[in-house]
């Protein structure tokens, strides 16, 4: 239940061990208004290693994990419902995803799968059931960690990016949707981000750091966007993405 | 219909089905959601409502029967202090206790279990009530304090969590006259004030003490201190001694909700803590004044609550045992060092604490102040507050707060467990829940 300031106080990060995940609950942490965090991801040791990093810095937060795998499609939803049972979320965030090398992809259709169930069918059903659970409560926010490749075809993210709009369509839709029930849909849409699941990609202009992306997040829930974008050019950015013919961006390149 | 409602402080709304009283039947009880009753919504964190569910609004169930013999009212939940005083006071009786403001209700009062400038003396409100009437998920309960006493003391300071309340027959106070004679003194400092406050514990019935707490140093707690009792008719003068219990309508004027949130900052609040406080006299003895200027000063600025413009004010207030009171020169200086433009800052004596598990008072000090919601570091500035209050054995009052943080529920209020099993015999599937004990666990 948010308090006077508007923070949230009990925070489910699903995609637990996501670094721009953690990097918007340390952010949202430091107002000194989060109690309860929880951390649902695929490896336990994993996500006790990051719920530990999580409290040297902020010492006072109650956190635990939860196992949660987003291949599971079909069981997430109970899971959700279990966790909301002990906990009233105020926010949660959806930072799940992989990003596979696109010739691997082509070449191998599991992994194609596996790549859209990661970071669109799980999220999906984990959305769609904390949406429910929201609904009840009167009250919550859902965060989606987005990308710029939403915006436009490219051929280098294929499958990411096809994932990524599934779900990015489904949070703007839905969320357009919410304005009698106190429940807010966020897409958060940052361009290349330094993060382990980027590192040894070519940095293009802009390349910010998770804690850039996770102050753009605290910026933009504080106020009534739907889309969030980091940094804040990226609305620019996608603007002539979306608008430029494919010639010239190939140029570009 | 869904309304989104705050509490007085304009901060955290919740989304929330608005029904009345007539509504809420037996059956009606066990449809999803959960329930919580509202008076005039004049708590100032998120106690009076619960986001998703039903928030029963019960101020139109505002009847009210004066008993002479026992000099009593039975009142419906809904009516204020400002029907009771309007309508009784003329026959020479009084509140027993009244907060300062007129404009909450008699279940209000119950719940939040009020106190006032006379609690050293008199206890709070729900010390003050022969029984009451509860409405529950399992049944309508007559409670007293030697009937079924466990709900009755549960829901003395429960904050609504154990049922609605529907009436109650409040023990008034009889009184000769409708003004009250008044001390004033100007005080320079945080420890004359305390010193003084705690002579005047066995020699007045009401006192009060507003401070500047921007001021700092040497100055640190100047403030006026006011003391006062019910004037007797031969204290009247001669033309008011023959309508003695006379009382004015208030002339009230209106904050317009428009008022941009910077209004109040450290400057405008200096300026104005620096004129009060010059303009009040060093000492002035039994000076007769009317009910609602003793009582009731800010009711006389309709939503003065707007001052605060749109994003809200918090209130902090707390009680500290008379061990602890340099906790309350600790607070003092904290805000003082942050500079936080604080609007006034009002210091009470307490005395006993009474049997409702979640009553705040306990004997000692009090001290509430309001902050604008928008102030940089508030949240921190006040969780360290909370952390030391806590170590010192102080507490927060649950109907002024809206932001602190649940683990520290248990520490300031020890009886927390047993109002939750009482609660749970009441209430087995935990259908009553106000944002309020949502977010605080209870």
């Amino acid at each position: 239940m948010i308090n006077s300031f508007g923070d949230p106080q009990n925070v489910l990060l699903i995609g637990g061990t996501s670094e721009i995940g953690l990097a918007i609950v340390s952010e949202l942490a430091e107002s000194g208004a989060m109690q309860n965090v929880v951390l649902a991801g695929r490896s336990e040791i994993r996500l006790i290693e990051c719920k530990n990093e999580l409290l040297i810095r902020h010492g006072d937060l109650s956190v635990s994990v939860s196992e949660l795998d987003m291949m599971d499609t079909g069981q997430i939803a109970a899971k959700i419902s279990s966790l909301f049972d002990h906990c009233e979320f105020d926010l949660v965030i959806l930072a799940a995803g992989m990003l596979p090398s696109n010739n691997s992809a082509m070449k191998d259709s599991t992994l194609t799968i596996e790549t859209a169930k990661t970071n669109f069918l799980g999220p999906l059903e984990a959305a769609s059931q904390s949406l429910i659970r929201m609904m009840s409560q009167g009250h919550g926010v859902i965060l989606n960690i987005s990308s710029i490749a939403v915006v436009r075809a490219r051929n280098d993210v294929a499958i990411y990016g096809a994932s990524k709009v599934g779900l990015d369509y489904w949070i703007e839709a839905t969320g357009s949707s919410l304005e009698n029930s106190g429940v807010r849909m966020v897409n958060l849409r940052p361009g290349m981000v330094r993060t382990k699941m980027s590192s040894g990609l070519k940095e293009p202009p802009l390349t910010i750091n998770p804690e850039d992306v996770a102050s753009a997040a605290r910026s933009g829930l504080n106020s009534s966007k739907s889309t969030i974008w980091a940094p804040k050019g990226m609305l620019i950015i996608g603007l002539l993405l979306k608008i430029l013919p494919r010639s010239i961006l190939r140029k570009l390149k | 219909m869904k309304s989104w409602l705050t509490g007085w402080g304009n901060t955290a709304p919740g989304l929330t089905t608005v029904v009345n009283i007539g509504e809420l039947d037996q059956e009606s009880w066990s449809e999803k959601g959960t329930v919580i009753a509202r008076g005039f919504g004049r708590s100032y964190g998120d106690a009076s409502y619960t986001s998703g569910g039903r928030t029963v609004q019960m101020s139109g169930l505002d009847k009210s029967e004066f008993d002479f013999a026992s000099g009593t009212v039975l009142a419906e939940a809904g009516a204020s202090i400002e029907q009771l005083i309007s309508r009784y006071l003329p026959l020479g009786y009084f509140v027993p206790v009244t907060p300062g403001t007129r404009f909450v209700s008699v279940g209000g009062a119950i719940a939040a279990d009020i106190h006032g400038k006379n609690h050293h003396k008199h206890g709070t409100f729900g010390l003050n009530l022969a029984s009451m009437t509860v409405q529950t998920p399992v049944g309508t309960f007559v409670t007293s304090d030697s009937e079924l006493r466990e709900l009755h003391w549960a829901t003395i300071g429960g904050m609504g969590l154990t049922g609605v309340i529907r009436d109650a027959q409040i023990k008034m106070s009889a009184v000769e006259t409708s003004k009250i004679a008044v001390d004033t003194y100007r005080i320079s400092n945080i420890h004359d004030l305390m010193q003084k406050m705690r002579l005047l514990d066995e020699v007045k019935t009401y006192s009060v003490a507003w401070i500047d707490t921007l001021a700092s140093g040497d100055s640190l707690g100047r403030s006026v201190l006011t003391a006062g009792e019910h004037a007797t008719i031969s204290q009247l003068s001669k033309s008011d001694q023959d309508n003695p219990l006379s009382v004015s309508q208030v002339q009230r004027v209106a904050m317009p909700s428009w008022v941009p949130s910077k209004v109040l900052n450290k400057h405008t609040v200096s300026i104005f803590n620096e004129l009060w406080f010059r303009k009040s006299p060093k000492f002035r003895q039994n000076e007769l004044q009317s009910i609602s200027k003793f009582f009731h000063p800010l009711d006389g600025v309709k939503s003065w609550n707007n001052v605060y413009g749109r994003s809200g004010f918090v209130q902090y207030q707390f009680a500290i045992p008379d061990s602890s009171e340099d906790f309350v020169v600790s607070a003092l200086e904290k805000f003082s060092k942050y500079q936080c433009p604080v609007f006034l800052a009002v210091l009470k004596r307490f005395g006993e604490q009474n049997q409702g598990m979640l009553s705040f008072p306990i004997k000692g000090w009090t001290l509430a102040i309001d902050v604008a919601a928008d102030f940089p570091n508030l949240q921190l500035i006040l969780n360290e507050l909370d952390d030391e209050l806590v170590n010192r054995g102080g507490r927060i009052y649950l109907a002024k707060d809206s932001r602190m943080k649940s683990i520290h529920v248990a520490q300031m209020y020890p009886l927390i467990e047993d109002f939750k099993q009482i609660r749970s015999r009441f209430d087995p599937n935990g259908l009553i829940q106000s944002n309020l004990s949502r977010r605080l666990n209870i």
